[in-house]
């Protein structure tokens, strides 16, 4: 199991501007936790950063885990792929504690990259990046013909729709026959 | 046996129900547009995602029917869109500065008799509009069959009026105003007999009248247009305005909020307060003033007072015209804050 780092060279603690009278106040270290994708890959992402999911968020805020506790309980997230998690926490920790810009460049231009991107950052609810990401999608047929748009987005036709729909029926009739069928086996 | 087509395999569609509205509300509106035209689903989409315009304006143009267009504007410091919906097919009587809604017409997959109807009927179903507005520029020999009532006869707003006065038949009017349904109706014309009077109810909130409005039948006037609160116009005379403020202190229209009535060198105080009660107003010069962008140092103002709840309105008569401001505790609040 690899491990990343990012995240941690934030983590120094600002020097004081001015001089305190008193005494200043002690430095809360900064607190860690471990996240993985579906290859498995652990991520090591600072509370700070992973502010930005309100999934996450909501997950950790009372957890109170000492570092040991977090190593080992990475929080698993099998319905993402593991190079979509990287991108998600480089975005976190790029954005960890300061005012998000109103483009984001570095948001992958590769269509099935975006989608799945996409899904990830609306299952972590983050609410910025999912902006972001809507943005980009709406983007891919900015000026483009309404068939340009039907093929860039797969949307079928009236009568495809009509057809899958017809087929989908069908399906769940023989679904519900089987049952039947299988319920009446079973009572004889 | 044919195999029905097979579902994309990814897309948009695979996305969750809000995911696709944000990607929507995310989308130009020429891509929104064309977008919508793709299916039945696409068009609902586009409806659920509620695709925000601040304004959709049918505009009739003055005398230049190949300059009539739909008007999408958004409030945002966006680009405004112009439709052309010119009543010639003929591509030498369409306005080539504007969006083709011929063209664009042809991308609905629906069937219609008039390509107007349709464009117009696809833009009000796919856009959520904060104001819906017709602007009337000029007179129709067959107003009752325009198309537009096909599509809508509700609207925020229905203006009548034209780059130069406008010169109207009571039958015109009375089309335009049984025809539509509106919160606002602002109306500059000029009419042709001058002993009309409209006595139907208009069911609006404001009645802006920019020229005279004495072919407004005052008798009942509020009982008929309980909603209003707002009416402006010129030239009304002494008895009719008296008669108004009556049906006010009677308990009608109780959400009116101002009366402006305008005409040159005034109307005399005995004609306006003739057999009505009135007080000292309780209001200070200064909020007078505020009240009243007509107000005048010679002026007279005095409060009368609604009989159902004691409510107050404020009277303010001058040079310029008769002003009436119900005085309710917003209106107040609002002066002295």
């Amino acid at each position: 199991m690899s491990s990343t780092e990012q995240g941690t060279s934030s983590a120094a603690p600002a020097e004081p501007t001015t001089a305190p009278e008193s005494a200043a106040a002690p430095e809360v270290p900064e607190s860690f936790y471990y996240v993985h994708g579906k290859d498995k890959v652990v991520h090591k992402v600072s509370a700070g950063a992973l502010q930005h999911s309100a999934l996450i968020h909501g997950m950790i805020s009372n957890l109170g885990y000492t570092e040991e506790q977090a190593k080992a309980n990475p929080f698993p997230f099998e319905n993402i792929d593991g190079d979509i998690l990287q991108m998600v926490v480089d975005w976190c920790n790029q954005h960890k504690g300061k005012p998000t810009p109103p483009e984001d460049t570095n948001l992958p231009k590769q269509k099935e990259k975006l989608f799945d991107l996409v899904l990830a950052v609306n299952y972590l609810e983050i609410k910025e990046l999912l902006t972001y990401c809507c943005k980009q999608v709406a983007m891919m047929v900015k000026g483009k013909s309404p068939e340009e748009i039907r093929e860039i987005w797969m949307i079928p036709t009236d009568a495809e729709d009509e057809a899958a729909e017809k087929e989908a029926k069908k399906r769940a009739g023989k679904e519900a026959a089987g049952e039947t069928a299988a319920a009446a086996g079973d009572a004889k | 046996m044919e195999e029905p087509p097979k579902p994309p395999k990814f897309g948009l569609l695979k996305f969750p129900f809000p995911l696709r509205e944000q990607v929507i509300r995310n989308m130009e509106f020429m891509d929104v547009f064309h977008f919508s035209t793709l299916s039945k689903r696409s068009k609902n989409m586009v409806r659920s995602a509620k695709y925000q315009t601040y304004r959709i304006n049918f505009d009739f143009d003055d005398d230049d029917s190949s300059m009539d267009h739909v008007e999408v504007d958004f409030n945002e410091g966006r680009e405004d869109f112009k439709i052309s919906l010119s009543d010639s097919e003929d591509p030498s009587k369409r306005n080539p500065y504007r969006l083709d809604g011929l063209e664009l017409a042809n991308l609905i997959d629906e069937p219609s008799d008039d390509y107007r109807k349709k464009m117009s009927s696809h833009i009000l179903f796919i856009h959520h509009s904060k104001w819906t507005s017709v602007r009337f520029g000029r007179n129709f020999e067959h107003v009752n069959d325009l198309y537009l009532w096909d599509v809508t006869k509700q609207f925020d707003s229905v203006i009548l009026s034209g780059d130069d006065k406008l010169h109207i038949t009571p039958k015109y009017l009375q089309s335009i105003l049984n025809s539509t349904k509106a919160k606002k109706y602002t109306l500059d014309f000029k009419i042709e007999d001058i002993n009309f009077e409209y006595q139907e109810p208009l069911d609006c909130e404001q009645l802006i009248v920019v020229g005279t409005i004495q072919w407004l039948d005052t008798d009942n006037f509020l009982k008929r247009n309980p909603n209003l609160k707002l009416l402006q116009g010129k030239h009304l005379p002494g008895e009719k305005i008296n008669d108004l403020l009556k049906q006010w202190i009677n308990g009608e229209a109780v959400d009116l909020k101002e009366l402006v009535l305008l005409k040159g060198r005034g109307y005399p105080a005995d004609v306006i307060f003739d057999g009505i009660l009135t007080m000292e107003t309780k209001l200070t010069e200064d909020q007078v003033k505020r009240i009243s962008l007509c107000w005048n140092k010679d002026g007279k103002t005095v409060d009368i007072q609604r009989k159902i709840d004691g409510k107050l309105a404020t009277v303010h008569i001058n040079q310029s015209g008769c002003f009436v401001s119900m005085c309710n505790e917003k209106r107040l609040y609002k002066l002295q804050h």
